[in-house]
């Protein structure tokens, strides 16, 4: 049995980063948006999670001193597989990775009205008009400097709904069932 | 132009290969930042050293200025790459929901080490392997001998104390250099947040004891001392021929920096006992200091499969583990075996108690064997006022 599922990396989510934080300090979405968007999806129940031990990541007692903190974790009903590596601590990697699960699986299921598609949508039609804006914006500059006029260009401003998207790297694969992750035996 | 030259083997597989591959294939070496080229000779693959270089730029950024931030990267880079340690160069490592310091001189926590300390805490806390904690009449007291950074107690008391549970913790270690950042360890916690101060009833401290002295380990174990609840240990467990031979077991970055006090144990400790070897030393000392204290539960850390099963067999002859269950833990306790990996194993038994059968340990979770778990049963535990039956 072949399933498609999709293999989400959660790196660069900004969520842990200085960066992120600093983001969310040009919040400009308006509220109303916020309201229609479905609850944040909870991560499945822990009976439905598989956790890999990866060998890579594998701790090698007092010889080695590995720095690797992945976490990758199978959804049994779906065989959606997700990897978390973001932060150097496997605890909030396990955390990460289980909020990630939960929007791949609510897409999975929920198609084009899951959570994250609804985001996506906004996220794109409030781009649309920021391009309009700008398209404006610049066209009044362009009047402006023809008529001597100073003014300044805003610095970009970014939806916090930029937050809700772990950037992860995508990447349709099969249940490679017997060729998941193995441990030395 | 060297980096253009391509293997026979190598030619045949581009020519497989859809296009877009091509290219990424051919882009050797000359193509990798300078900064992830630094790190590969201690990363050595592209994807950890991406992850080192984002940890490092993430510190730079908040401990440099913008203008600096660049230089100083490249430069830790570059020392990381020499094989310096990424917890020395950040000065922090996580280890649950704590960050430990680190400092040369103390022993880096490892993952490892974090699993079966999480395992453990999951044991205590959701499986009354210590019996009920709510019938517990005094506090759950806990020692950790070979504390190092103290990650192990420290850990626990942050886990039990969440969960408004007595609890008195002590930390043992002979390194002055340990004691001193494990207590730094608890004031950084509290600091973070990591960590409440102490309340009425919960109690961490470390001391300063040689494990091999009677005189300094007796004051844990005076008579009318209240209930040891759990004993861990993570001792020195490397061979000397391990340490010292170039064998590339022992990863040269711990050679070269972490301190050997904290991982081979020391020529004059004597002879161990028949069936073990020299570096395993630490365990039977231990056993007999678990005899003195019995402690409900012991965990101790051990190096490699062959190291676990020699400890394991001798815990079947020691007094303490007498009508104590035995399991082995693997790197990842929680996590399930997978095909290939044993789930249980007949250790030889010598002991005529046991009338020449084998004994049966139950091995736990998936990788490599890391500890190994003595457990007084829980029917056999007196809770204080009565037994509790089960
Ligand atoms: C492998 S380290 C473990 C550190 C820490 N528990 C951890 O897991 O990260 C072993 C520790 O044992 C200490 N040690 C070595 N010999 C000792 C002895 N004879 N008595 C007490 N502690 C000792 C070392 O100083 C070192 O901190």
């Amino acid at each position: 049995m072949l399933r498609t599922l999709s293999q989400a990396a959660c790196f660069n989510s900004g969520r842990f980063s200085s960066k992120g934080v600093s983001r969310l300090s040009f919040t400009t979405a308006p509220k109303c948006w916020l309201k229609q968007l479905p609850p944040r999806p909870g991560p499945p129940p822990d009976s439905e999670i598989e956790e890999f031990y990866l060998k890579g990541s594998g701790p090698g007692g007092q010889k080695i001193n590995k720095t690797n903190s992945a976490v990758q974790l199978r959804h049994t009903p779906t065989g959606i597989v997700v990897k978390c590596q973001s932060t150097r601590s496997r605890d909030q990697n396990r955390k990460a990775a289980r909020e990630i699960l939960a929007q791949k699986i609510d897409e999975f299921r929920n198609g084009d009205q899951a959570r994250s598609a609804i985001v996506g949508r906004i996220k794109q039609k409030k781009s649309a008009s920021a391009d309009k804006k700008k398209r404006r914006k610049y066209k009044k500059l362009e009047e402006d400097r023809e008529s001597g006029a100073e003014a300044a260009v805003e610095g970009e401003a970014e939806s916090n709904l930029a937050q809700d998207q772990s950037e992860p790297v995508q990447e349709s694969t099969r249940d490679r069932g017997a060729d998941t992750p193995k441990a030395i035996p | 132009m060297s980096h253009l030259m391509i293997r026979p083997a190598t030619s045949r597989l581009l020519r497989t290969l859809p296009l877009r591959r091509h290219s990424s294939l051919l882009r050797t070496n000359s193509s990798i930042p300078p900064n992830l080229a630094l790190l590969l000779p201690t990363c050595k693959d592209l994807e950890s050293a991406r992850n080192e270089l984002r940890w490092l730029r993430e510190h730079v950024e908040k401990t440099t200025s913008p203008a600096k931030a660049p230089a100083v990267v490249t430069e830790l880079c570059r020392q990381r790459g020499q094989g310096v340690p990424l917890q020395y160069i950040l000065g922090t490592q996580p280890f649950g929901s704590l960050e430990i310091l680190c400092r040369p001189n103390v022993l880096i926590p490892r993952a490892a080490t974090e699993s079966y300390t999480n395992h453990l805490l999951d044991l205590i806390i959701s499986h009354n392997v210590i019996g009920p904690l709510d019938e517990i009449k005094e506090s759950v007291n806990v020692i950790d001998v070979c504390t190092g950074t103290g990650c192990i107690p420290l850990q626990v008391f942050a886990s039990l104390q969440r969960r408004n549970i007595m609890v008195d913790v002590k930390g043992v270690d002979v390194s002055p250099h340990a004691l001193e950042l494990a207590k730094d360890n608890l004031d950084h916690n509290v600091k973070q947040g990591n960590i409440a101060s102490p309340r009425e009833g919960q109690s961490i401290g470390f001391h300063k004891a040689d494990v091999f002295r009677d005189d300094e380990m007796d004051i844990f174990s005076k008579p009318g001392q209240k209930t040891w609840h759990i004993m861990t240990s993570n001792p020195p467990y490397i061979s000397e021929e391990v340490w010292s031979e170039d064998t590339g077991d022992v990863e040269l970055s711990v050679r070269q920096h972490e301190p050997r006090l904290a991982l081979v144990p020391e020529r004059n400790l004597g002879d161990a006992p028949e069936g073990l070897e020299r570096h395993d030393i630490f365990y039977s000392r231990l056993l007999d200091i678990a005899m003195e204290l019995n402690p409900r539960i012991l965990l101790l850390e051990i190096g490699d499969d062959a190291q676990a099963l020699r400890v394991a067999e001798y815990c079947t002859r020691h007094p303490f583990c007498k009508s104590r269950i035995i399991e082995l833990w693997r790197d990842c306790p929680d996590i399930k075996p997978d095909a290939n990996e044993q789930t249980e194993i007949i250790l030889e038994s010598s002991d005529k108690d046991q009338g020449g059968f084998g004994r049966k340990v139950p091995i736990k979770g998936s990788g490599q064997l890391r500890a190994i778990y003595v457990q007084q049963p829980i029917e056999s535990m007196d809770m204080g006022d009565r037994k509790i039956a089960c």
